[in-house]
């Protein structure tokens, strides 16, 4: 079932009805049609074989900080009896070791589902253990990634007492398999998406046109971009040679940038918009990414949730733990900003690995999270010698061009690093960025290109995407300078909106046509 | 009100564009509009199917043999299900006796292409009442090949699936065509260019084939090598059991084109054929593959095609009298079967062929930029090839580069420019050759 679809709009118009429906009778209870419609979703999307799968998430998870609370509740009843202060300490601190056992006991059936069902078979295949990545025959669970992501973040935060732990399972299992967030996210928390999913809602405060404006926006940049050049993406780098031309590779990937752009943040502003009908809002994953000033700021602005599940989960325990803490100190000694960036640096690293491990098992992702990592971690440690080297220069770093001059070096960094990403092939991945810098043979382009089987008219039909992008280029710059895009849009005369909204449907429509059985569903459903 | 205002601006930019882009005159609306035109006539045959069904199928030549009154309900890249929906309704306003399902590899192994069911549907729709025309677009909206795909939705404006040139050319010509008063005949005619309607819903091209481009007119370049879809066979299956259940007779065959393209698929030919044979045997209905038949019943000749896929007007009129034969046979009780080779004994179709079909060549360049034409006839087994491979300069003027041999491929000097014309004939042939292609050099 595509977003856009008949069915999903069907799906979404009876879920939409039904819910404000029963919200109108008993609201109370509202939050069990959200249930429903979920459970639905996921087997009318998914396979419902995999249900299992997220409902073992689930129940562990519901089940983790529920053992914590009782614990927690004993714990206190043990030390009020205790006839001294060392005998709390010692109370509290066996209670703290089993309340880590449990924590580590979830931790690891979460992660092992999601270990075994998306590695294990890539994991063999690379030993020469297995005749393929997907012989084993493993269904991979629609969203599996997400939902494993988000239910260990209640975990954490129930341990760290962040919340109540929710009492019921099925209030529980609604967070866990929320269905806009079920296809590729975002990550969502439960301190924030959890209320607004059981609170009750009613249709007089839905956003519908704000919605209706973002979904329509998802659509374009899903059609018109990423899927009218998928196909050319693969033509290209299913052919990688040792003599492809430079040229022909940064074609590719600059289309691959827009493709990954288009398809990921066009998918999460069109399940963002189904949410908020219903009144929910869920957490926001993009924030203009191509805009960035630095790689760091890159990625607090694409994929905005894992980022931040990264940066709360992994790099601040990592950085903050005893070991970092002691390689702070001791590099302290060469100086004062190695000592404070170095645990910071390495806690990068190891958070981009995850990241690389996090996209698949195989080599070329690896090297594109330590990519990342790498990057960061140097731009931290260099810090010093890039102020340095701008007040040497007189550099103005406030100005607008030095801005500019920012976000066009972190475009070329993403780029690079999106070699990695985009071609599967780890020893391909370098030699097309050889070839980049050594073989770049402009005048070989076309012919290349149509050795490798990119037609005359996927060029020609490029026209379109471009007019997407353009469009895209300028919603997100006037985003950028905080206008309010769609406030502006909705009050313009109907009539005027009218011819606008058609001239995008045509664009949605032309650039459908031209994709049918071209392009699948979302790049990160198989997440 | 605002939302009505803006809704109704929508509809009418849709309603707009369609009158100006959608493709007016298209041979699925001559179909259709052929069709009700004959409501009152007597038709006891009905061909349907893809183009190649269309183009095959001469009806006159059939009923003349046959004293049938046959009607070609086969459009342009027409899916199964449409087939199925086309039998129906013949069966249903003409109680029609035979039906020949007219199908090649594609249809089988291809994705339904959302282009052609709207183009169906929306030709069926034009003479129907309103409440038919909905119901009838409703239920190809909520078809399984559409509901849940962004087909679904983006159908509602149909002239993007069915549209004419996005160039300012072809979108003043199709508006100049629907105000001028021309029937959908009319402008078929004008439309498709050098197509000629002959009556009875069946309408050919004269054009010829010219086989040094038969690299380029192989149907696994086109669309690619796939194995027959579940779904697709499904779909014959549904088709046999409507006819069945009607008390119809159901032909399924697998229309002629030239060897090549039936050598071009490999063993993958007769062992997804053979899938074919066996469901459409199984549903009690008869199997007919037109490119294995037995010289004596049916050999076509090489002007006979348009393209590597389709017969021209004198081919269809060739097959047609055969194929007549074969239901002549049918009719008295004759196993069909016997008049074709079959797919267990692949070799001896192979063996079956006495000439150069054609000739394709390829160019490997290596890191070094040496260039290398290789060249592939696709003949019969026992057929003993010799290429001869020359260079055209720009000029025209030509090099031998490699004389007669048994070798199929040419170094080519460094430096060279123009093309490689690669030729082949039979080993004891004294011609220039008998299938020549043209490889381009690289720049």
């Amino acid at each position: 079932m595509d977003l856009l679809s008949l069915s999903f709009v069907l799906f979404l118009a009876v879920s939409l009805a039904a819910y404000y429906l029963v919200g109108r009778i008993c609201s109370r209870v509202q939050w069990l049609v959200l249930l429903a419609a979920s459970l639905a979703f996921y087997c009318l999307v998914g396979r419902w074989q995999t249900l299992a799968y997220m409902l073992a998430c689930a129940a562990v998870t519901w089940a983790a900080p529920l053992a914590l609370a009782r614990m927690d509740a004993r714990c206190k009843e043990e030390r009020a009896a205790a006839p001294d202060r060392a005998a709390r300490r010692a109370v509290k601190a066996a209670w703290a070791r089993r309340r880590r056992a449990v924590l580590v006991a979830a931790l690891l059936a979460c992660f092992g589902i999601l270990a075994y069902l998306k590695y294990w078979n890539v994991l063999l295949y690379e030993v020469g253990l297995a005749a393929s990545p997907t012989s084993l025959g493993l269904l991979l669970p629609l969203g599996i990634s997400f939902y494993t992501f988000q239910s260990v973040s209640y975990v954490v935060d129930a341990y760290n007492g962040r919340f109540e732990p929710q009492g019921n399972f099925l209030k529980h299992l609604l967070f866990v398999s929320w269905f806009p967030q079920v296809i590729q996210g975002p990550i969502n928390r439960y301190a924030d998406l959890g209320p607004q999913l059981l609170e009750g809602h009613s249709a007089k405060g839905v956003p519908v046109r704000r919605s209706l404006l973002r979904f329509g926006y998802g659509a374009l940049k899903k059609y018109a971009i990423a899927n009218m050049l998928v196909g050319t993406i693969d033509k290209i780098f299913s052919n990688v040679t040792p003599d492809i031309p430079g040229s022909v590779v940064v074609f590719g990937i600059l289309l691959y940038s827009a493709q990954q752009y288009g398809d990921f943040s066009g998918g999460i502003d069109m399940v963002e918009a189904a949410s908020s009908l219903f009144g929910v809002d869920m957490a926001e994953n993009f924030r203009r990414p191509y805009f960035s000033v630095s790689l760091a700021d890159f990625w607090r602005r694409w994929h905005i949730t894992l980022g931040t599940w990264m940066r709360d989960y992994v790099f601040f325990p990592f950085a903050v733990s005893r070991p970092m803490r002691a390689l702070g100190a001791r590099a302290s000694r060469l100086g004062e900003h190695l000592g404070r960036t170095l645990p910071a640096c390495v806690a990068n690293l190891l958070v981009f690995l995850i990241v690389g491990l996090w996209h698949g098992a195989e080599p070329h992702y690896v090297a594109w999270g330590l990519y990342n990592g790498v990057v960061i971690a140097l731009a931290d440690l260099l810090a010093p010698a890039f102020r340095r080297a701008n007040a040497a220069l007189r550099v103005d770093t406030g100005s607008r061009a030095h801005r500019v001059l920012c976000v066009a070096r972190t475009f070329l960094v993403v780029n690079v690093g999106w070699y990695f990403d985009r071609i599967y092939d780890f020893g391909d991945s370098l030699l097309c960025l050889r070839n980049t810098l050594t073989n770049f043979a402009p005048q070989q382009f076309f012919l290349w290109l149509a050795q490798v089987g990119v037609r005359d008219s996927d060029l020609k039909f490029m026209v379109f995407t471009a007019v997407a992008c353009a469009f895209v280029f300028v919603v997100s710059l006037l985003q950028e300078n905080d206008v309010d895009v769609d406030g502006h849009i909705l009050r313009w005369n109907c009539v005027v909106r009218g011819l606008f909204y058609s001239a995008v449907l045509g664009l949605i429509v032309i650039t459908s046509f031209l994709t049918q059985n071209a392009a699948g569903g979302f790049m990160y459903a198989n997440f | 009100m605002e939302t009505l205002v803006v809704l109704a601006v929508i509809v009418a930019v849709d309603a707009l564009c369609s009158f100006a882009l959608e493709q007016y005159g298209s041979l699925s609306s001559v179909m259709w509009s052929e069709y009700r035109a004959a409501a009152g006539e007597s038709i006891d045959t009905v061909v349907v199917g893809s183009s190649t069904a269309q183009r095959a199928f001469d009806p006159a030549v059939l009923d003349a043999t046959l004293g049938t009154t046959t009607f070609s309900m086969a459009t342009p890249a027409q899916p199964l299900d449409d087939s199925y929906t086309a039998a129906k309704q013949a069966i249903e306003d003409h109680h029609v006796r035979r039906v020949i399902l007219g199908v090649d590899y594609e249809s089988l192994s291809n994705e339904n292409w959302a282009g052609s069911h709207v183009a169906f549907a929306r030709a069926k729709m034009d003479g129907e009442s309103l409440s038919q025309a909905v119901a009838d677009y409703w239920k190809l909206l909520v078809s399984p090949a559409f509901f849940g795909r962004a087909d679904s939705l983006c159908a509602l404006f149909p002239w993007g699936y069915n549209h004419v040139k996005l160039d300012p050319g072809s979108v003043v010509a199709n508006v100049r065509e629907r105000l001028s008063g021309d029937s959908t005949l009319e402008a078929a005619a004008v439309v498709n260019g050098g197509w000629t309607y002959y009556g009875n819903g069946y309408g050919n091209y004269d054009n010829v084939i010219d086989y040094s481009l038969a690299r380029k007119d192989t149907s696994v370049a086109i669309h690619g090598l796939d194995d027959f879809k579940e779904t697709c066979l499904d779909q014959v299956a549904s088709i046999a059991r409507l006819c069945r259940e009607h008390g119809v007779q159901l032909v399924v065959v697998v229309t002629p084109r030239p060897a090549f393209n039936v050598l071009v698929y490999g063993e993958k030919y007769p062992e997804q054929m053979a899938l074919l044979q066996q469901v459409t045997e199984q549903e009690g209905a008869t199997f007919v593959d037109a490119n294995l038949l037995h010289a004596e019943t049916y050999s076509p000749q090489d002007a006979d095609f348009g393209d590597g896929e389709h017969l021209n007007r004198d081919g269809a009129t060739r097959f047609s009298q055969a194929f007549a034969g074969v239901l002549q046979a049918l009719d008295a009780g004759q196993d069909v079967g016997t008049l074709s080779y079959s797919y267990d004994n692949w070799d001896q179709y192979l063996a079956s062929i006495h000439q150069i079909s054609a000739v394709v060549s390829r160019l490997d360049v290596d890191g070094g930029g040496s260039a290398t034409v290789t060249a592939q006839t696709y003949t019969g087994t026992d057929v003993q090839v010799e290429y001869r491979f020359l260079l055209v300069d720009k000029d025209g003027g030509t090099t031998v580069l490699q004389d007669w041999s048994s070798s199929d491929s040419c170094d080519v000097p460094r430096g060279s420019h123009g093309t490689v014309m690669v030729c082949a004939r039979q080993v004891g042939s004294a011609s220039d050759y008998e299938r020549y292609c043209v490889q381009e050099l690289p720049h």
